[in-house]
């Protein structure tokens, strides 16, 4: 396909000439008018639709803007492109429908912009389909309450906080404590796992540096194949900032229609936000707090609405959505964070503490939170995990309090070191995903005792020494746990012998 | 403050006016004293196109002819019976403008919408349409 | 001995009594049988029971100190059969951290042989797409610059062979054919 063919280039020449000979028609036309910071101004125009997309001829080419303030005299339409092309006198056509973009298995493994053109340099996407932007959501009765797991491969969030498919997670901390680091494990786990569940990546104004780190990283893991990229810069126009995570929700919804998985990670909604209210400040609409426009809660609220898992008359797809929001100093309680936790189904806090203590991925068991992966989690992990959260939080809360006196009793003792022992179990090194029969045993492992006389400092080694011989000695047993059914009495015991084994070249004496 | 009028409102104003057979010269004098009045003598431009418009609505269309030649009467004709067609309107003036730029064909400009049939165009689509 | 005993039975021969002839005297003999009796209940009745005593006691000293020594014997055989145990177990466990390290060791090669060879793979298709990327660079290049010719060489000739005619007949058509 990638041939240099003379035949090929003749062809393409051949349909474009042909495209030529079409009549010509009455067709509606206005002008533009003003033009700056992304908008145009537009007369005439006057069946221009909301949210229509608008074709301006420029000296070079057409640019296109879509219709977002119809006023009584005249248009302001956001531009796509850039300003810099467009002058006011330009000629202004209807293209007669909203956003479109390309949808399809065809995008899979692309860089995509907001529109659905190419990023990577990898030759024209040829979809068959198209998706709106806009779309609405799912209604009541073609949806199903979430209850297939998906696993994110971090123990932490698996164990304490699942996640099911359909479900919308809130990824939420302040900068630099591994929000997107976070997400990127969860893309590489679907991958590794081989879940089958397409992952669609958003990055809403991030730093292209990041994101062509993101790609690579996703290439080395194999999971790029799985995935599709849709990147926007801080350099691009607002519009296409704004557009992104509706465009990228469209994509994801092709899968979530044809009875596939979808996994949305919109990194983050901060930038989409700020984006928006920069829009809505240039339309000259009325700015209200923190001079975020009035819709700014329906900005996100529609777009994590289409995240749903379909009843199964519709084929069962679902759509998972993992919005990132940044907080500033840890405040949730700001705007735009408390918007998007009222709208999503639970939270994951990152700390900032926690993460300068070496406690990675920092996620803050008090104040993080899943209101509907209970009944999505996997059985194998819940019958291993059911005190792990209760247990954290209560050693976090002793930890801070047995600072003040060293005089103990013996039960908050024990529960001081389990809690460093479950502490330093739930760290886990970036990239490095553990499938479900890891976190079983485990948690297992932890949970009743078996590594109570190994030093905290040694329980990674525990664990990695109780892994290697689990999956040498007993393989088939673990590949049993791997499918998620409750661990039989002889897994069980086998889990005991070998943690106890185990734990022998690690003990503290 | 008064509530500034919108220009659809002015134009509309002005254009039933028009068509009930008010005299030209009152009309553009308490225009422009109305647009003097309140600051907005810059949007005459644009008052002007609302205005085309307005009248386009009701029946009296005035259209831009562009092409590269003069056009024959015939072909005049023809314009001004497929524009009566195309909009329904009663009354059709052309205003013909010769340029060299459109190569050939027709372009004709009525309020609101256009009909482009020029070799320019064409050449401008293949090249702008067309890119990989 | 011999000359006395003929001596006796010579004298035998000789007088009457016995006795006389061995020269006993029987209130001696009397007297010196109830000493004798006298000594043997006074040394019964004292000397004996402490003298007993006290030999008992040792024989229970030997006797202790038979089974301490039986029993030290004993232990010190336990000692060593668990001794024998912990080594035993000490090794096994050895062998074990041994035998998890080494797997650790392999799994560890040969993941990062496989991730060498993964890189390698990574870099040779990161070098065909390079290629890829290139050459639809190049022919979307070459597409482009193809239409802009075409429509800037038309466009030069049809400058040269328009005249009012010809165009009055163009445009005639675009007003008959014009979609409404």
């Amino acid at each position: 396909m990638t041939q240099l063919s003379i035949a090929e280039l003749s062809k393409d020449l051949r349909v474009a000439i042909e495209r030529l000979e079409q009549k010509e028609g009455l067709e509606s036309v206005g002008v533009v008018v003003r033009v700056g910071d992304g908008v145009a101004w537009v007369h005439g125009l006057h069946k221009a639709g909301y949210s229509e997309v608008l074709k301006i001829e420029t000296a070079n080419g057409v640019v296109e803007a879509f219709a977002l303030n119809l006023m009584e005299d005249e248009i302001g339409a956001v531009l796509l492109g850039t300003d810099s092309e467009v002058s006011a006198g330009d000629t202004v056509r209807l293209s007669g429908s909203v956003l479109k973009v390309p949808v399809g298995p065809e995008l899979l493994g692309r860089v995509v912009d907001p529109l659905g053109r190419p990023l990577d340099g990898a030759g024209p996407i040829k979809t068959k389909q198209f998706g709106l932007v806009e779309r609405e959501a799912i209604g009541v009765m073609d949806r199903k309450s979430v209850f297939e797991p998906l696993m994110t491969g971090v123990m932490a969030i698996d164990a304490m906080f699942p996640i099911g498919r359909g479900q919308r997670e809130l990824i939420i901390g302040d900068r630099q404590t591994g929000k997107t680091a976070l997400t990127i494990d969860t893309m590489i786990n679907q991958g590794k796992q081989k879940t089958g569940v397409v992952n669609v990546y958003v990055a809403i104004g991030q730093k292209l540096s990041k994101v062509a780190r993101l790609i690579d990283r996703l290439k080395a893991e194999g999971v790029m194949d799985q995935t599709i990229v849709v990147a926007t810069g801080p350099s691009d126009p607002a519009s296409l900032l704004y557009l992104a995570p509706y465009a990228a929700t469209a994509m994801g919804e092709y899968f979530r229609d044809n009875k596939q998985h979808a996994l949305m990670i919109y990194d983050d909604l901060t930038k989409h936000a700020v984006a928006y209210r920069q829009m809505s400040l240039l339309l000259r609409r009325p700015p209200g707090r923190e001079a975020y426009p009035g819709d700014v809660f329906y900005l996100h609220s529609r777009l994590l609405e289409r995240s749903a898992k379909l009843s199964d008359k519709l084929g069962g797809g679902s759509l998972t959505a993992l919005p990132i929001i940044e907080t500033q100093a840890g405040d949730i309680s700001a705007y735009i964070p408390t918007n998007v936790i009222s709208i999503t189904d639970g939270q994951i806090f990152l700390e900032t503490d926690l993460f300068y203590q070496g406690i990675r991925p920092a996620i803050s068991a008090g104040l993080s939170v899943s209101r509907v992966g209970g009944a999505a989690q996997t059985k194998a992990v819940k019958s291993v995990s059911s005190h792990l959260k209760l247990g954290l939080s209560q050693f976090r809360e002793l930890a801070s309090f047995a600072q003040f006196g060293s005089d103990l009793d013996d039960a908050t003792k024990a529960q001081i070191d389990r809690g460093q022992r479950l502490t330093e179990l739930l760290k886990q090194h970036q990239y490095q995903p553990a499938s479900i029969w890891e976190q079983v045993a485990s948690i297992f492992a932890v949970t009743n005792g078996l590594f109570d006389n190994v030093l905290p400092a040694k329980i990674k080694d525990a664990q990695t020494a109780l892994l290697t011989r689990l999956w040498k000695d007993h393989k088939p047993a673990m590949q049993e746990l791997e499918k998620g059914d409750k661990p039989t009495d002889a897994t069980i015991k086998a889990l005991t012998d070998v943690a106890k084994a185990a734990a022998k070249g690690f003990e503290s004496k | 403050m008064a509530v500034r009028l919108s220009r659809r409102k002015i134009t509309e104003y002005i254009a039933d006016s028009l068509v009930a057979g008010a005299s030209e010269k009152d009309i553009v004098t308490s225009l422009a004293a109305y647009l003097i009045d309140s600051r907005r003598t810059s949007e005459i431009e644009l008052i002007i196109r609302d205005l085309d418009y307005q009248l386009s609505v009701r029946g009296i269309v005035l259209a831009n002819v562009s092409s590269a030649y003069t056009l024959s009467e015939e072909t005049k004709k023809a314009i001004i019976a497929m524009l009566k067609d195309a909009t329904g309107a009663t009354s059709i003036e052309l205003e013909e403008h010769v340029t060299p730029a459109v190569l050939g064909g027709v372009r004709i400009d009525i309020p609101g919408s256009q009909i482009d049939g020029t070799i320019a165009r064409r050449l401008n689509l293949l090249t702008t349409n067309n890119t990989l | 001995m011999i000359h006395s005993l003929t001596q006796l039975a010579a004298a035998d021969t000789q007088s009457g009594s016995v006795f006389t002839v061995l020269g006993i005297d029987w209130q001696m003999l009397v007297l010196q049988i109830i000493a004798f009796l006298l000594l043997v209940a006074i040394l019964g009745k004292w000397v004996y029971p402490w003298l007993m005593k006290s030999v008992d006691e040792r024989q229970e000293n030997i006797d202790a100190a038979v089974n301490a020594a039986a029993e030290a014997q004993k232990s010190a055989s336990d000692g060593e059969a668990r001794i024998q145990a912990l080594l035993d177990e000490a090794r096994a466990e050895a062998a074990d951290i041994v035998a998890t390290a080494k797997d650790e060791s392999t799994a560890a090669i040969s993941a990062a042989e496989l991730k060498a060879k993964k890189r390698a793979e990574q870099i040779v298709m990161d070098a065909k797409d390079d290629i890829a990327k290139e050459i639809v660079t190049a022919k979307k290049a070459l597409h482009d610059e193809t239409l802009q010719l075409v429509a800037l060489a038309t466009g030069k000739v049809v400058g040269k062979v328009m005249d009012s005619k010809l165009d009055d007949s163009i445009i005639r058509e675009t007003v008959k054919d014009a979609k409404i």
